[in-house]
């Protein structure tokens, strides 16, 4: 669920909305735009905002990837 | 309106590169994140060689697979095509195949054969590689330093490199069928190509020939031919047409053994005054045809024109050599006359790799005549009944000029959105005379030309061309006062609005791919002319 808060003096308005009526509190997870463009965008998404998540050299994947690819 | 940045940088992304971004990897390559923003957000298209894609898809599957990311790579792969201008431009076969039997990285080798091929930077953080590539090589880290000092670049009038690549593909395609099937001559792509284009125009007729030269001289003698039964017109009989063109128009009616008479043009358009035909009309015997040219992409005024013509049952050759998808009432030009001439020169708005042309028709015997003369006179070339030439088109351009078509439209649309981007610029500046669009025209602006007041334009050419921009002056000469014509051609009055133009126009780089700071830094100079010029 998307709220639209509106900024006050001290913070943030949110609104009650249907659904909400009964609840003491609610948790709010505030998150950044983390990249510019929507291709980083899409990769932060998939890699749960992590960078430098892989280790392994270029040249060892290739070689097992063909490894595989060729049965070897 | 929004042009297209100034972003035409020819670069290749080496598969590190690529890895780099599609993996995050900011602690290898820190500049990535900015470098794809860069390219991003102007539309910077990123080059890729053929031989890179299977690597680069294998290392990308294998570290997903191995990390245990659950997206197929193919989704992310999408998705950088989607977001990006990605181009895959051909690896030449011409690799020196004694490199492969060496200690040499072939995948670099490759890579580098693909980059000189189409003269192509490398971007790459692999030391190894930077140093074989040498000036074509960038590391990420200057890549900033790179787009800044080639900004600074001259504006050439075309760049026809920049157009090709934009096609690249479909161009390739085509000419590896021609190859394939090897029919040089009179393939079945010319066939395609003639069809096509009739649609286009909206004739019954197109037959492809050498050049638009040739397609003038082509109609002349079948119209000679068909009209009166002989291979060329007498020498006192008389064409009407405009002095203010390219040399071919007057050329063509020498040649069908016609004379030419050149009346004055309306200033507005450049192009011929139907006024001044009527007066001339009126005053002379012996005129049997006219040909119009639509000078730059303006259509001439083809009501007024057809109108005398079918008054004193004149033909009609237009010459559409620069404004192929130009409309005159939203019909195309080259179906209003008897026939319609097309040339493919490599610079027109549909261009060839080299020289061709094509003649459009409504006229079923024009049109039999036509492809008699192209191939030597005869439908049986062993055995021929006219004098005819050898004119045919070429197999292989048609194949490209097949690729180019699809673009066509959408190039003179790029092209009109410059000249409006050029009028809104320049429109302020009093001693400059902007190219109108008449009512019921449809300009495809194969040149987009100014005329400078004053005495002023070999100034201002001077001036644009020390700052690094080329312009062009077409024409500096009157048909008229050229050697070959002078003693082959009358002339109706004094032509001075004909003479007035040789002397103030002033074409400026139009292709449709000009982007707009390229458009701004020409306007901004001649706006820093006339300050100093006053």
């Amino acid at each position: 669920m998307k709220i639209k808060a509106k900024r006050t003096k001290n913070g943030f308005l949110i609104p009650l909305i249907n659904g909400l009526e009964d609840k003491e509190e609610i948790l709010v997870e505030i998150k950044e735009k983390l990249a510019k463009t929507e291709f980083l965008e899409f990769l932060y998404e998939i890699y749960g905002g992590k960078e430098n998540i892989f280790k392994s050299k270029d040249e060892e994947m290739l070689e097992h990837a063909l490894r595989e690819k060729y049965g070897l | 309106m929004r042009l297209e940045r100034n972003m035409d940088y020819r670069i290749l992304w080496d598969n590190n590169m690529l890895l780099d971004l599609f993996l995050l990897r900011t602690e290898e390559n820190p500049y990535i994140l900015e470098i794809e923003e860069i390219f991003s957000e102007n539309k910077i298209p990123i080059y890729l060689s053929s031989s890179q894609l299977h690597n680069l898809k294998y290392i990308f599957g294998k570290y997903l697979k191995d990390n245990k990311i659950s997206i197929d790579p193919n989704v992310i792969l999408k998705k950088f095509i989607d977001t990006h201008i990605v181009k895959v431009l051909k690896t030449p076969s011409y690799i020196d195949i004694s490199k492969w039997c060496n200690n040499v990285d072939i995948e670099d080798e490759l890579i580098k054969l693909t980059a000189e091929t189409f003269d192509l930077y490398v971007l790459t953080r692999d030391n190894n590689f930077l140093e074989i590539l040498k000036d074509r090589g960038i590391h990420p880290k200057n890549l900033n330093e790179f787009l800044k000092k080639n900004m600074d670049k001259t504006i050439p009038m075309l760049d026809l490199t920049k157009e090709t690549l934009y096609s690249y593909n479909d161009i390739e395609i085509n000419i590896d069928k021609v190859i394939k099937e090897s029919t040089f001559i009179l393939g079945p792509e010319v066939k395609e190509l003639e069809d096509k284009i009739a649609q286009y125009i909206g004739v019954k007729h197109c037959i492809g020939c050498s050049s638009g030269t040739e397609a003038l001289v082509l109609s002349l003698r079948a119209l000679a031919i068909k009209i009166k039964g002989q291979e060329y017109f007498d020498k006192n009989e008389k064409i009407i047409t405009t002095p203010f063109t390219f040399t071919a128009t007057g050329d063509a009616i020498l040649r069908a053994g016609a004379t030419p008479v050149f009346v004055d043009i309306d200033l507005n358009t450049y192009n011929i005054d139907p006024k001044k035909i009527r007066e001339y009309l009126n005053r002379s015997k012996n005129v049997v045809g006219i040909i119009p040219v639509h000078l730059y992409g303006h259509p001439a005024n083809m009501d007024e024109i057809m109108k005398i013509a079918r008054e004193y049952n004149l033909f009609v050759v237009e010459d559409v050599a620069q404004a192929f998808g130009s409309m005159w009432k939203d019909k195309k030009l080259g179906s209003f006359g008897t026939t319609g001439c097309f040339s493919f020169f490599p610079s027109k708005n549909l261009g060839g790799f080299g020289d061709g042309g094509m003649v459009s028709t409504n006229d079923g015997e024009i049109a039999e005549i036509i492809r008699m003369l192209i191939k030597h006179g005869g439908k049986d070339k062993y055995n021929v009944e006219h004098i005819g030439y050898n004119a045919r088109l070429d197999t292989l351009q048609a194949s490209i000029l097949l690729a180019k078509f699809k673009y066509v439209d959408e190039f003179n649309e790029r092209r009109r959105r410059i000249a409006e981007f050029y009028n809104k610029e320049l429109k302020n500046i009093k001693e400059i005379v902007l190219p109108k669009e008449e009512v019921n025209s449809y300009h495809v602006y194969h040149q987009y030309t100014i005329r400078v007041k004053n005495g002023k334009r070999d100034k201002l050419k001077k001036f644009l061309q020390e700052k690094g921009i080329s312009s062009m002056v077409y024409y500096p000469f009157l048909l008229k006062d050229m050697k070959v014509f002078s003693d082959r051609c009358e002339v109706y009055g004094n032509l001075k609005r004909a003479e007035e133009a040789t002397k103030e126009v002033l074409s400026l780089p139009i292709e449709p791919l000009l982007k707009e700071e390229d458009i701004l830094k020409v306007t901004n100079t001649i706006k820093e002319f006339f300050k100093k010029n006053k």
